[in-house]
């Protein structure tokens, strides 16, 4: 049992930033998971990560105009968040291009526009860190941010939960209620963003998506319902922060990546495991399917043997 | 009495005048000239051009490729640096593998004029890879400051990584870098060598009194309160001459993305090991930095240039001011510590 300990909870206790890092991965993936859900759902995976590159430029331009101030960057983070949202939403609606085609040129635009702003002013350093951040590093204000972030999009997303799930499931009838489903379309976009502006802090633009979508992804596996998929995402994602946390310790490893690789690691369990259309029940499925079938096959040819074999 | 004294008195005046007219005379024409042949220097970064330009003065027109506050390790060398070195009639660069970018850029722009290389001259230290912090297994190479016997001359050996490239760090090598620069200059620009030799001269002087004043002040610290963090080694040679220890970690460099079991070694260390103060070099992110500070409670001390100049105007824009600038910041926190002032 000590041995445990050592491994599992002593690094939290004996160094300060082992427990802001997990505080502030605690707060950013028990918020993107639920939110990570939805997308999954509506089949727009990849827009979680068009709107993750979709901040950088913001982020950039707040670099630029007043260094490595929180404030500014989370602010410029929203605005072209919130921009590439419409812009792309718009150029679907208008032109006959779907919306993940709009999506993916936008935030191609937006990455290499990002990029482009961060290495005017900063070094390599600076754009390492904005693209995959410092969750060693959190300091208080950042800290504060996350979790001011999650605790509200938790609960703007009990309040709106009802009309997001009808929209996803059927968004035909959401559009004959008017007004109603603009609103709860807007306010999720408003959600997605603020996570990602805040999330990448700890994990930085290119990783905050993935304990957004992977512990969404792995919820499908195991809950059927939308409520236990976005409480498991969320859990699931807290289990991968801590793990990964560890990771990073014992094994001397990046922390960021280690968490979104151990969030990968539950994706690949889950898929091969888990029972709502996991691998290892689709062949238990089949096995049991190819029985069944041989059995009656078997009682066919009892009942009426071929006809060669007749005395 | 022939009135020869006189005449001679009256001869001598226009004579004094026209002696006096034609020398102002010449003196503007060589002025004029030497305004017309002002030699183009093109140095590879911001310390380099402020040397130039202290003994060059208006003899010399600089500009540095690297510009000031820009990590010359990283730069990119675009177009017009290109046209600008093609144009130059001389070249200044540190050598020692420092400017990994110049050959390239030497052989783009065609330049063929005069090269002088500043750390010609200077003592040379091997470089000390001290990537990693220390915690149990991890590699790593202390910055010691007594008792190196590993100087070496140059032009022994300029690959980069055998010998560290940061020489101007230790104002004797500094002044080196001034007497190599000015014979470099005197030969390019042979009319006006005696200028160059004189500033150098006076330059040195300067240097000098920087350096003993320097050594002197650290001298006053106990040596157990002149422990340091920095986020990248360029100090081996400041280490080397005014007796601080630093310790060099990546990771603060952001060379390499920091681990938790890094930063967590570098946590135990400055503990343990009761870091005075920690500094980032100029350029370098301070998220990690700020969390070691809150952690350890060592003092951050804010920004050493290393191998850049500050912007003109402030207090480190020239060589002496940085070397000033740096010696200030690291004796603030020294000092602090070691009046055992409550963090």
């Amino acid at each position: 049992v000590t041995w445990l300990l050592d491994i599992a909870v002593s690094p939290f206790l004996d160094y300060s930033f082992m427990r802001r890092a997990l505080a502030g991965a605690l707060a950013l993936a028990i918020a993107a998971g639920p939110l990570g859900v939805f997308l999954v759902l509506r089949r727009l995976s990849l827009m979680g990560d068009a709107m993750a590159h979709a901040v950088l430029p913001g982020v950039a331009a707040g670099f630029l105009t007043a260094g490595l101030s929180l404030g500014a960057m989370t602010l410029g983070g929203m605005i072209t968040g919130l921009l590439v949202a419409v812009l792309a939403g718009a150029v679907a609606r208008v032109t006959p291009q779907r919306e993940d085609a709009s999506f993916a040129a936008f935030y191609l635009v937006s990455l290499g526009l990002g990029v482009l702003l961060v290495s005017l002013r900063g070094s390599t350093l600076e754009l390492m860190h904005v693209l995959f951040g410092t969750v060693l590093g959190l300091g208080n204000a950042a800290l504060i941010m996350v979790t001011a972030s999650a605790s509200i999009t938790l609960v703007v997303l009990a309040f709106i939960l009802r009309p997001l799930v009808l929209e996803c499931l059927d968004p035909s009838f959401l559009r004959q209620q008017g007004r109603l489903g603009v609103v709860v379309h807007t306010v999720f976009m408003l959600l997605l963003v603020g996570t990602l502006v805040t999330g990448f802090q700890v994990l930085g633009t290119l990783m905050v998506v993935g304990i957004m979508m992977l512990p969404a992804t792995a919820a499908r596996f195991w809950a059927a319902t939308v409520g236990g998929q976005m409480r498991l995402a969320a859990v699931l994602g807290a289990v991968a922060s801590y793990l990964g946390l560890l990771l990073s310790y014992h094994a001397d490893v990046p922390a960021s990546p280690a968490i979104i690789l151990m969030a990968g690691a539950i994706y690949f369990l889950s898929v091969a495991l888990g029972p709502q259309g996991g691998l290892w029940q689709a062949a238990r499925q089949s096995r049991a399917r190819r029985r069944r079938l041989s059995a009656s096959l078997n009682a066919m040819e009892h009942a009426c043997p071929p006809p060669g074999q007749t005395p | 009495m022939r009135p020869t004294g006189s005449g001679t008195l009256k001869n001598i005046v226009p004579r004094v005048v026209a002696v006096l007219w034609l020398g102002t005379a010449v003196t503007a024409a060589q002025a004029a000239g030497a305004d017309n042949h002002r030699i183009t220097v093109v140095t590879t970064f911001s310390i380099l051009a402020d040397m130039v330009e202290h003994i060059g003065a208006e003899q010399v027109q600089v500009s540095s490729l690297v510009p000031p506050e820009t990590d010359a390790h990283s730069f990119e060398p675009r177009p017009q640096d290109v046209k600008t070195l093609s144009q130059a009639d001389v070249l200044v660069s540190n050598g020692l593998g420092f400017e990994s970018w110049l050959p390239g850029l030497q052989q783009a722009s065609g330049f063929k004029g005069d090269s002088i290389v500043a750390s010609s001259q200077a003592q040379l230290l091997k470089a000390q890879h001290t990537v990693a912090p220390a915690y149990p297994g991890s590699r790593e190479t202390p910055v010691d400051d007594h008792g190196h016997d590993d100087h070496l001359q140059a032009g022994h050996d300029h690959d980069h990584g055998a010998i560290d490239p940061h020489a101007w760090q230790d104002v004797r090598n500094g002044q080196q870098y001034v007497q190599a620069i000015a014979r470099g200059l005197s030969k390019a620009d042979p009319n006006h060598a005696s200028l160059y030799q004189e500033r150098a001269q006076a330059y040195t002087r300067e240097l000098e009194q920087l350096d003993t004043e320097l050594r002197s002040e650290f001298a006053t610290i106990p040596a157990d309160r002149r422990k340091i963090i920095t986020s990248h080694d360029a100090f081996g040679y400041f280490a080397r001459a005014y007796g601080v220890q630093f310790i060099a970690v990546a990771g603060l460099s952001g060379r390499a993305e920091v681990s938790a079991r890094s930063l967590a070694g570098l946590v135990d260390r400055t503990r343990n090991e009761h870091i005075t103060g920690i500094f980032v070099e100029s350029g370098a992110g301070s998220q990690m930095v700020e969390q070691l500070a809150r952690e350890t409670g060592a003092r951050v001390g804010g920004k050493l240039y290393a191998d850049t100049l500050a912007r003109p105007g402030q207090p480190a824009d020239s060589y002496v001011g940085m070397m000033h600038w740096n010696a200030s910041r690291l004796l603030q926190v020294m000092h602090a510590a070691n009046d055992g002032t409550p963090r």
